[in-house]
């Protein structure tokens, strides 16, 4: 004999029948502790608040790239006009 | 028959963490059995292996994002560690079970052919227990995963959060463990064992 016919010797109890039941019983007595924002999402019906949050995520970092990208050009375009300016003022345009 | 016969056990948390209460329901009823023996072999006293598995059933319910199917771990695997940590954490908290009373408790009214059989079946099951209960956490953790509930060595590395060698030894540990013990009580003898 080895200590693996040994130890498939053992036995288990089983759960006793009707405490799958108290369970379900006590489980529905508790009201459910959602974190805020997953009962928001829940109450919205969206379904994964990972997926939403991947979603703000790419929108943040789309408009903080086109508001940087205008910023930029307004920038550009008005360093612009100071140069046109300058030159005008030292009469060699 | 029930209607989620065919549902998975991620599909139906998916469905709890969406308020159905059926889908919590099948899930309980699916695995209550199995979750009652897992929390029992970690600390064996029936009544605390009810409320173990009745507390992280309602952990759940009441906030069933505390699985996540998308992190890639089978429900069962990671209930499985809820179940274990509450349990050790009651253990940690109690003095050591009546290992004697439980067990007959637990088995004393199996049938068997004669009373001296079944006294004879009571005394080996009451040493093979006393031999695992006596066995340090992790060791006992590594029996009850691979060799009880059929978890493969990396499955029960997971729960455990080791390495597969690591758990391996713990293993090969435990086992030599209940065989010294075994031996050295007189219940079995040192040629009987391979």
């Amino acid at each position: 004999m080895n200590i693996d016919e040994i130890l498939e010797k053992r036995e288990l109890p089983h759960a006793r029948s009707g405490l799958a039941q108290d369970i379900i019983a006590a489980a529905m007595r508790n009201d459910r502790n959602l974190p805020f924002m997953n009962e928001m999402f829940l109450l919205l019906a969206i379904p994964r608040p990972q997926i939403v949050l991947a979603m703000c995520l790419v929108l943040g970092l789309a408009l903080g790239l086109t508001l940087d990208a205008s910023s930029w050009l307004t920038d550009s375009a008005s360093l612009a006009d100071e140069d046109v300016l300058f030159y005008l003022d030292e009469g060699w345009l | 028959m029930s209607e989620y016969l065919h549902n998975s056990d991620e599909d139906l948390l998916r469905m709890v963490q969406g308020g159905d209460s059926s889908a919590f329901t099948e899930l309980v009823e699916r695995h209550t059995d199995k979750f009652f023996g897992v929390a029992w072999k970690t600390w064996p006293n029936r009544e605390d292996a009810e409320e173990v598995v009745q507390e992280a059933f309602v952990k759940l319910w009441q906030d069933p994002f505390l699985y996540d199917p998308d992190k890639g771990a089978k429900f069962t695997t990671w209930f499985y560690r809820v179940v274990t940590n509450l349990a050790l954490d009651r253990a940690r908290k109690k003095k050591p079970v009546n290992l004697d009373q439980e067990v007959l408790a637990c088995f004393a009214d199996k049938e068997t052919k004669t009373p001296a059989e079944n006294h004879r079946n009571l005394e080996e099951k009451l040493a093979l227990e006393g031999a695992i209960y006596q066995l340090p956490e992790r060791q006992k953790m590594a029996l009850n995963l691979c060799f009880y509930e059929g978890m493969s060595n990396k499955e029960a590395a997971e729960v455990m959060e080791v390495g597969v060698k690591a758990l391996e030894s713990l293993l090969m540990r435990a086992k030599a463990g209940v065989k010294h013990i075994l031996i050295s009580k007189g219940v079995i003898s040192e040629e009987e064992v391979a």
